[in-house]
């Protein structure tokens, strides 16, 4: 059963060194504010990566689109392959076998055209339950900020 | 065989404010009886009883009885979770030491589809935070709230079912969130509280249900003034909701990426000021009076604390806004903010070691105390901590690095855990009604896990600063890896002993259940200006 135990108090004053101490770091604060108050934040919350380590590649609209696409759903955090297959490499050409005659017929723009998934030359190939995201998800340019950031996966 | 003594709270109430204490005497007088008649059964044919004429054996109830049904049950499921965490924990830091290190499972079922369950850095990273934060913290806090609120407000809980029934729609949250990191069903990670939308729904639901069963419970005996540790628990509960329901509709707003990240690093930031802060200081201003039967030092600093800590744990995220777009001087206040709550950690600390004068000697044995009296060092030193990486000069500095995970696990294995193991040791043998002694099992959950939050969070740190020390001299991260190794091999083993610690904690209580002597609590209430003391039954 609950039994109502109330705790008291042994005093019912502020203690002087708690008033003390109170009004010591108040003071710190306030002229630790006052002498911060003009400047520019540096952008450490979202890293932007250097246009020389991504290759000219806009890296945050690409992940913001992928991440809109939900790729990583299939493809894994890291691109790494999961439910699909890894996205890492395909500047040097797809990783899987149903994709290299378009990749041989569109050396160029295959990831573009696979991704978007309208395109005849890709119409035969099974997706295996991956969505055309040309049907309205990604435009064609978002496709293209897509496909340069997934060119630069090594 | 104990005599079950059976409490009215009003009752229990009303004796406790006279000094006295009246049993129910018809219950006492019936299981009295009961038992004379079956002794004198037994007595009569002793050799005629076969086995199964024996008088059957009260039966040992899963659960404990209301009213402490859902403080047992919440705070049981806290210490698997705590072990779950723990063991995740010790899986992130090993693959921080060996990223190429990946548990990959497949799971194929039928109609051609597949579960791909992988364990990498990247979603072992995430799980811990999110088992230790919405796992074990939480469930250890609401637990707590459901032991303490009913004892200092002198009102039964609402309903234990109700508290039951949100224990199991918190829990499948988090499972199916957890869950959701690991098939990599998230767009990204390294976020807390980014579930899918319906898992989020299921823990909204759960948590309005805890904020409705908590103010039901106290909400009339605020009118004759609460104690400091219902108004933690109230704004951490009410800001937990909050927070949590707003965090969850960010994805639906399409804000561009900057925003979100903003917007996700304020979250985890006041999230751990209000709801992993508040109940761990609320619990300590709980125990402490508790456990050494002193009167708490002082009401108006406990307050001072209270209203200092309300206000600054909402300035402290905006601290953490770190982005051209957010002009200069709002997050210098957020920087200001968390260090003053170093002085909100001063107070607390000050009061609560005031109020254990006189009986230090209980702290030196691993029990309640020395747990609350550990958290209370941890709660000064993370905050002192916390305050200063939100220097304007040390924030750049650390940036990037892991000094950010190392404060994160010093804080919620240290502080918030210790806090948590305080009201456990406490609490269960009270609700299980089972005595409780000092024994290997106990002494080793104590060591292990606050030193085992110590030597990783020090560790995580003190790698946090070599990291940015390299990164500033522009080291290759080859040379960088091979310098962490070692701060990460610490980290593991630190790592490795709060796992030991809280598979201990299990085993502890699995046994205080199942083998523990069944006795009647009492709590001495000190009376401030009188000379004598009151006792009563505590549950």
């Amino acid at each position: 059963m609950t039994v109502h135990t109330p705790i008291s108090s042994h005093t019912n004053r502020l203690p002087a060194w708690a008033a003390g101490v109170t009004v010591f770091f108040l003071l710190v604060g306030g002229v630790y504010f006052a002498s911060n108050l003009s400047g520019t934040n540096p952008a450490l919350a979202v890293p932007q990566p250097s246009a020389a380590a991504s290759g000219g590649v806009d890296t945050g609209a690409a992940l913001a689109l992928i991440k809109k696409a939900q790729c990583q759903a299939c493809h894994g955090q890291n691109f790494e392959g999961a439910i699909g297959p890894s996205l890492h490499g395909l500047a040097e050409g797809p990783l899987v076998p149903a994709l290299k005659p378009v990749a041989e017929e569109h050396p160029d723009d295959w990831i573009h055209l696979w991704i978007d998934g309208t395109d005849p030359a890709v119409a035969d190939i099974d997706r295996k339950g991956m969505p055309a995201f040309g049907t309205g998800t990604l435009t064609a340019d978002e496709i293209d900020t897509v496909v340069a950031y997934l060119k630069t996966l090594k | 065989m104990p005599c079950p003594i059976a409490l009215g709270l009003e009752d229990a109430a009303s004796a406790a404010g006279s000094g006295t204490m009246r049993p129910d005497r018809r219950h006492t007088k019936a299981a009295a009886a009961t038992q004379e008649d079956l002794l004198a059964q037994m007595s009569a044919n002793l050799k005629k009883l076969r086995p199964y004429d024996q008088p059957a054996q009260p039966q040992k109830p899963l659960v404990p009885d209301a009213p402490d049904s859902a403080a047992a049950l919440w705070l049981v499921v806290a210490g698997l979770w705590l072990l779950v965490a723990a063991g995740i924990g010790t899986l992130w830091v090993a693959q921080l030491m060996i990223p190429a290190a990946k548990l990959q499972m497949h799971f194929p079922l039928a109609f051609n589809l597949n579960i791909w369950v992988v364990l990498d850095g990247t979603r072992t990273g995430p799980g811990f935070l999110n088992a230790v934060v919405y796992g074990w913290l939480t469930n250890a806090a609401i637990g707590a709230i459901w032991f303490i609120a009913p004892r200092i407000s002198g009102r039964r809980l609402t309903s234990n079912a109700g508290a039951n029934v949100a224990l199991g729609l918190w829990n499948l949250a988090v499972l199916l969130g957890l869950a959701s990191i690991f098939l990599g069903v998230l767009p990204s990670t390294g976020e807390l509280a980014e579930a899918p939308l319906p898992v989020d729904a299921l823990a909204v639901l759960a948590l309005l249900m805890v904020n409705g069963l908590y103010w039901s419970t106290i909400g009339p005996a605020l009118r004759r003034g609460a104690y400091v540790s219902l108004l933690y628990f109230g704004i951490a509960l009410l800001a937990f909701l909050g927070l949590y329901a707003a965090q969850s509709v960010v994805p639906l707003l399409n804000l561009d990426q900057t925003t979100t990240v903003l917007a996700n690093d304020f979250f985890v930031r006041t999230l751990e000021a209000y709801w992993l802060l508040g109940p761990a200081v609320g619990i300590l201003y709980y125990v402490i009076p508790r456990a050494t039967g002193n009167p708490l030092y002082s009401a108006p600093t406990a307050l001072l604390g209270w209203v200092l800590w309300l206000v600054l744990a909402l300035l402290s995220g905006l601290g953490k806004l770190l982005d051209p777009s957010v002009a200069y001087a709002i997050t210098t206040a957020g920087a200001v903010a968390t260090l003053l709550l170093v002085l909100h950690a001063f107070l607390v600390v000050g009061n609560l070691l005031l109020t254990v004068r006189g009986r230090w000697s209980l702290a030196l044995v691993p029990g309640t105390l020395a747990f609350a009296v550990v958290a209370l060092i941890f709660l000064l030193t993370s905050a002192i901590i916390e305050g200063v990486g939100a220097l304007r000069s040390v924030q750049a500095g650390i940036a990037g690095s892991e000094w950010t995970a190392g404060a994160f696990v010093y804080a919620a294995l240290g502080t918030y855990t210790m806090a948590g193991l305080a009201l456990v040791n406490f609490a269960f043998p009270r609700v299980l009604r089972r005595a409780w002694s000092v024994n290997a099992l106990a002494t080793t959950e104590f060591w292990s896990v606050w030193g085992g939050s110590l030597i990783a969070g020090a560790a995580l740190m003190l790698g946090g600063l070599a990291q940015a020390s390299l990164l500033s001299q522009g080291t290759a991260s080859d040379q960088i890896d091979a310098t962490l190794v070692w701060f990460r091999l610490v980290a593991f083993g630190g790592m490795g002993l709060v796992a030991l610690g809280a598979l201990a904690l299990v085993i502890d209580l699995f046994l205080l259940y199942t083998a523990g002597r069944t006795v009647e609590y009492q709590v001495v209430i000190p009376q401030t200006s009188a000379s004598t003391s009151t006792a009563v039954t505590e549950s």
